[in-house]
């Protein structure tokens, strides 16, 4: 029997964290979604095309998944002092940016301002980066704390907000500026692929536990395969054609194939894949009369 | 300077408990909760396989993770190296429970007795604290004694009413506590004669928690 597979009476090797579940991946969640499409709403406006229904929606998102966490949080109605520590809390500064982007988001929406829509949209671009960090800083999850986090989740949150354009577009008969749309998912879709992929063999090379690449590679079909690099050679095609119909339909498909599988792999990362760190032993001591035991790091 | 650190060696813990059950008696921790754990790890393969008692709770980490991202400013860190909690102010969000890389932190919404929720006990109603549910909690290296003590001009680490309740209780003197700063203090000392690591030590932490694995020796 290996040390790996040694059993161990109470919780050594690493186990799942429990603070944060499907309330706190919410957030993650319809907040990258939500930021998104705040941030194509501004692309939209310089365009031509609708934005104020974008803005809408994604400003609607944000505050879902902030409804999402504020209902994970053990004392709600303290929920303010949030605030306190913008020095070095992410999870703070994501909460003082949250205003100022609806603050702009629903001026843009009331006023029409470009200048309101842009700010806006950094706000969003800033809201998303804190998420990414927030996941990033959180040591005790090898899963999270990996740095090729922040580009896979950020790009995660363009992804969905490109496919959220592209739905609204789609709705909307707004179908003059689909390619447009196609061609920015296109080329999100690839970075976020090869985002994927250096943050998984990082994993590998750092080492993580054996259960958090195991919760990862199972996402290698639905979310990588399927909901990435399928839809990327759909658009691919879309984008040749002259057909309206297979841009129309290929650009929706797609859309909805990245916005869902952006959506599994956070909630993964953030449930199932949420190993914490475990107990490990770099020496085991000397008894008696004979020598220390080597290094035991169970479940890694 | 002050920095309040812990020892204990491996050597010497036999996997009593007793620890734990003075940390629960001293901190009235509810049912469930245990903010000083005893593992229980067996290791190597056999002939050769090992078993290590292995003390664990809040490492009182200098560079404290869950202090970095409380948002609340709830989690602090006083000068003498302990990591506090204000129940005050915390939300608990749980985000210092994921930034712990020690699972030393701990959330529990509801008080549950030992023998159920229609019996509980004179001592656990008597003792049950609202205030620390739906907050997170942790060792607090018994700082309440160690504040008591030093206010009547007792030693932490020296004088047992301004020691650590596990540190009190250990039957094998596995535990030593004291201020890691003092070249005189008895870990001091005792780290400077002893082989020891701290765990998680690549995560750059600087735990408070040290080790004793061997004498110390050239080659260690």
């Amino acid at each position: 029997m290996s040390a790996e597979q040694a059993p161990t009476a109470g919780r050594s090797a690493p186990w799942h964290q429990t603070n944060w579940d499907l309330r706190a991946a919410g957030n993650f969640v319809f907040g990258g979604a939500g930021t998104g499409l705040v941030i194509f709403s501004a692309f939209a406006h310089v365009s031509g095309t609708a934005y104020v229904m974008p803005v809408l929606i994604g400003l609607a998102l944000v505050g879902l998944g902030l409804l999402c966490v504020w209902a994970e949080i053990g004392r709600p109605l303290r929920a303010l002092n949030v605030y306190r520590h913008t020095k070095t809390s992410w999870m703070t500064r994501e909460a003082v940016v949250a205003p100022f982007l609806f603050a702009s988001g629903l001026g843009a929406a009331w006023t029409g301002s470009e200048a309101l829509v842009w700010t806006a949209a950094a706000l969003a671009l800033g809201y998303l980066t804190c998420q990414a960090q927030m996941i990033r800083a959180s040591k005790g999850i090898p899963a999270w704390r990996n740095p090729f986090i922040v580009p896979l989740v950020m790009l995660t949150g363009l992804c969905e907000g490109a496919g959220f354009a592209m739905m609204v577009a789609a709705v909307s008969a707004d179908h003059g500026h689909l390619k447009w749309i196609e061609t920015c998912l296109l080329a999100l879709a690839l970075a976020r692929g090869l985002a994927w992929y250096a943050y998984r063999s990082s994993l590998q090379r750092e080492r993580a536990p054996k259960k958090a690449l195991a919760a990862m590679s199972k996402i290698e079909v639905p979310f990588a395969i399927l909901g990435n690099w399928t839809p990327l050679a759909l658009l691919f095609i879309a984008l040749a054609s002259s057909s309206m119909n297979i841009i129309f339909w290929f650009g929706t498909v797609c859309a909805f194939a990245v916005v869902l599988s952006g959506w599994l792999f956070k909630v993964v990362l953030i449930t199932r894949a949420a190993f914490n760190q475990g107990f490990a032993l770099p020496r085991t001591a000397v008894r008696g009369a004979g020598n220390g035991g080597p290094a035991a790091k169970p479940g890694w | 300077m002050t920095r309040y650190a812990m020892a204990i060696d491996l050597r010497r813990c036999n996997g009593c408990q007793t620890c734990v059950t003075a940390c629960r008696g001293a901190n009235a921790t509810p049912t469930g909760m245990q903010w000083r754990q005893v593992l229980d790890m067996e290791t190597g393969e056999y002939p050769d396989v090992r078993r290590a008692f292995v003390p664990v709770g809040c490492m009182h980490c200098a560079d404290p993770p869950c202090e970095h991202v409380c948002p609340t400013t709830a989690t602090k860190q006083r000068a003498d190296g302990l990591v506090t909690i204000d129940y005050d102010i915390c939300i608990g969000c749980g985000y210092c429970a994921v930034a712990c890389p020690y699972q030393a932190r701990h959330i529990v919404h509801r008080n549950e007795f030992a023998f159920g929720d229609d019996r509980p006990m004179e001592s656990e109603l008597a003792r049950m604290d609202p205030e620390r549910i739906s907050v997170a909690t942790k060792c607090t290296f018994c700082k309440d004694r160690i504040d008591a003590g030093l206010e009547r001009g007792l030693t932490p680490g020296v004088d047992p009413e301004a020691t650590p309740a596990c540190v009190n209780s250990c039957i094998t003197r596995a535990y030593v506590f004291g201020d890691r700063d003092d070249p005189n203090s008895e870990i001091s000392k005792l780290l400077a004669e002893t082989a020891h690591f701290r765990m998680h030590e690549e995560l750059d932490t600087d735990p408070g928690i040290y080790y004793i694995w061997d004498n110390a020796g050239e080659d260690k």
